[in-house]
This record gives structure tokens, C-alpha cells and sequence, in this order.
């Protein structure tokens, strides 16, 4: 034990201190990325939008369609156009059932926001996983979007856009969550951010399926 | 508050390890706990990254030590004491806020422990200032307090570190 000053000391103390290699990488990264100088990232403008990711979404427009007159010609839907469940909704029948509504357009979609920068991102997942397996029956529909890089924020945008829950991502550096979101009027039931949010997904779920065991 | 410093706007990779492990400390002197700072370095430094810079100690000190403040509730942090009589008069020029300085010994742990019992905001001056070498005007800066708050706070946070350190040693 030498003897220094208690200036010497405490320098020591946090000199001897550093962020992990890893993570020292992945935000001096970030920081470099040439898209993201300039102008900030945070609204993103739609002029990426390039010709291949518009043919590619002009694809699925059409398949959407194709499955929507295929769907409504199979007698599921009433002249009025409300939806008639072939069965009763969440009774534990609904895989009986292809076309059921509810394996059509989910009623909630759990989004997990990954990134590998993150440092909640593993305690969040084992979660995820476990809710994916508990629930993966009902009609939920589980999404993990990765949002490690700038192509990762710009495949989550598409996504969450064309899903209709584009109010799930409006801050492309929050992640290491789980949102839970009702898709008729996009409202977020719960989010998860740690074990200790656990009850309360698993509250906002039973409320949401009440039919859940 | 302006941050006073050269707005460089470089980028350069060893620039930025360099901003970003100071960040961590200076966070971690905040938070005394390895997660918190890593979590509190990365938000800050993230949200520079949304402001498209700049990149510079001023700036990163200031957006960690905001979050800091906003995750944990203000009253835990150090109140506003008035001087008193037995604290630096703050007459003349800026004085060596390490002029005190004879040798010790200390174990790492009983220095950790030490520390511990410090508020963030004196643990952070201290490391500041004996670490990063800022003068008692620039932590006021950093900190939006006057200077005089600055020298009794680490004026006090010195004897307070001194008597925990007694305290510790004799308890061995």
C-alpha cells in the first residue's frame, strides 16, 4: 500500500474506471455514421424511399388485395362488411379455424425494440421469449424489431408503418422494451422495460384476453 | 448555461473514445454503480447523436449530469449550504482545491466506501476536480451554481471523505 495524497487517490479511483470495449465501439460507431450528421435522425424524411422498397411494397399491396377478395369471397364477412367470427373469439379454439379473424388482423401486436447497443436488451428478452410461449396461441402477434444500426431503424420504420403502429416508434434510439399495443385504436396497454414490469404486462394482457386461462 | 470550451466539432475516432470514457467516469462519479453510468453515458451520448453534435467534454458532462438529475430525485442530491465561517474565503484568486495534499495510504475498498457516503454531486466535483484538473469556476460552469457553493462543496466533501476514512480505518 503506497502512500499518496487523497487527490492521487481518488484520480486513481476513476481513472482506473472505463465504459467496455463493446460498447465503447458500438457508440463511437454510431457517432461516425455519416447519415446521421447533418440533420438528425429523428424524423425521417421519406426521400429513401427508393425505387426497390416501393415495387417491394406495391408487392405486398397487391397480395393484401388478392388475400382480401379471396377472403371476402369465403363468405367471412356480411354484406355490411362487419366481420362475423367464425367461432367465439379466444376460447381456445381459434387454431381450429385458418381464416378466424383473429389470425388475420391480431388484436394486439407485442413489439420487442432490440438493439445491440442496449444495455436493458437482455434482461427484456428472456421476457419477451416467455410471453411469446405463453401467448403465442392468442391472437397476438409478436414483433422484434431491430433498431441496432441505421438500416435496422429504417426496416423498423417500414414495418411499424405498415403495420399500423407507427405511434410504437416515434424515437429510433428507445429500445430494450416491450410495447404492447392494441391495434384498433393504437394505443399502448403496457410497455416492459425489466422484470420488475412483468405483473403489469401480464395485468394489461389478461385485461386485454380475457378468455386466457 | 453555455458550456465554455472550443466547439470542435471533429470526429475522430480517438476523440471520441477519449469523450466517451471521460463521459463514463464522470457518470460513474455520479452514480457510483457500473450500470447506472453505462446507461447515463449512453443516453446522453445518444442524444447528442440526435442533436448531430457537438462533440465535446462541455457538452457530454452537461447532458449526462441533466439525465442524472432527471432519472434521480433532486433532493437526493447535495442541498445549497450556506458558507460558513470554517469553509475557503473566496477572496483573491482561485485557489488549489487539493492544496491540503499529505500523503496517505488507503485500501481501494475502504476508498470505495468512503466515497459511497458522499452525495453524487460532491463524489462528482471531487473527481472533477482531482481527476480532470477543472478549477472551481469550471464546475460551477458544468454545474449552474455559483463558485462559492463549489468550494464549500468540495471543501466539505474533502473532510467528509477524510472522516469516513478514519472512521473506516479504525473500524479495521
Amino acid at each position: 500500500m503506497r502512500k499518496k495524497s487523497l487527490r492521487d487517490h481518488v484520480t486513481q479511483f476513476y481513472k482506473k474506471r472505463s465504459l467496455p470495449d463493446a460498447k465503447v465501439r458500438r457508440l463511437v460507431g454510431l457517432a461516425q455514421q455519416p447519415t446521421l450528421k447533418g440533420s438528425s435522425p429523428m424524423r425521417p424524411s421519406y426521400k429513401f424511399l427508393r425505387p426497390a422498397a416501393m415495387m417491394g411494397l406495391a408487392a405486398s399491396i397487391a397480395l393484401l388485395m388478392v388475400a382480401t377478395v379471396l377472403y371476402l369471397r369465403s363468405g367471412h364477412v356480411t354484406s355490411n362488411g362487419t366481420v362475423q367470427q367464425s367461432m367465439s373469439v379466444g376460447h381456445g379454439e381459434l387454431v381450429a379455424d385458418p381464416l378466424s379473424a383473429d389470425l388475420v388482423t391480431p388484436r394486439l401486436v407485442a413489439v420487442k425494440i432490440h438493439a445491440d447497443w442496449c444495455a436493458r436488451t437482455p434482461e427484456v428478452a428472456p421476457i419477451f421469449d416467455d410471453m411469446t410461449t405463453k401467448y403465442g396461441n392468442q391472437p397476438i402477434l409478436f414483433v422484434t424489431l431491430d433498431i441496432t444500426d441505421d438500416t435496422g431503424r429504417r426496416q423498423a420504420r417500414y414495418l411499424t408503418e405498415n403495420l399500423g403502429i407507427s405511434s410504437v416508434y416515434d424515437d429510433p434510439f428507445e429500445s430494450g422494451m416491450v410495447k404492447l399495443i392494441d391495434r384498433q385504436d393504437g394505443q399502448v396497454l403496457a410497455v416492459l422495460t425489466g422484470e420488475e414490469q412483468r405483473p403489469r404486462m401480464e395485468g394489461a394482457l389478461a385485461q386485454a384476453l380475457p378468455s386466457h386461462p | 448555461m453555455e458550456p465554455k470550451e472550443n466547439r470542435t466539432e471533429t470526429t475522430s475516432d480517438v476523440d471520441l473514445h477519449l469523450l466517451l470514457q471521460r463521459g463514463y467516469r464522470f457518470a460513474f462519479s455520479l452514480t457510483h454503480d457500473e450500470t447506472a453510468a453505462e446507461d447515463l453515458v449512453q443516453d446522453a451520448w445518444l442524444s447528442i447523436l440526435r442533436a448531430a453534435g457537438p462533440w465535446t467534454v462541455a457538452y457530454l458532462l452537461t447532458a449526462i449530469r441533466n439525465r442524472f438529475i432527471d432519472q434521480w430525485r433532486r433532493d437526493r442530491l447535495v442541498g445549497f449550504e450556506p458558507l460558513s465561517d470554517d469553509q475557503p474565503r473566496l477572496v483573491g484568486g482561485e485557489p488549489d482545491l487539493w492544496s491540503d495534499g499529505h500523503e496517505i495510504g488507503i485500501r481501494a475498498r475502504a476508498l470505495k466506501r468512503a466515497l459511497d457516503q458522499l452525495s453524487p454531486d460532491e463524489r462528482s466535483a471531487l473527481y472533477l476536480s482531482a481527476a480532470e484538473g477543472y478549477t472551481a469556476q469550471e464546475i460551477a460552469n458544468l454545474f449552474d451554481k455559483p463558485r462559492g457553493t463549489i468550494l464549500s462543496m468540495v471543501f466539505r466533501a474533502k473532510e467528509k471523505l477524510r472522516r469516513q476514512l478514519r472512521f473506516n480505518a479504525g473500524e479495521r
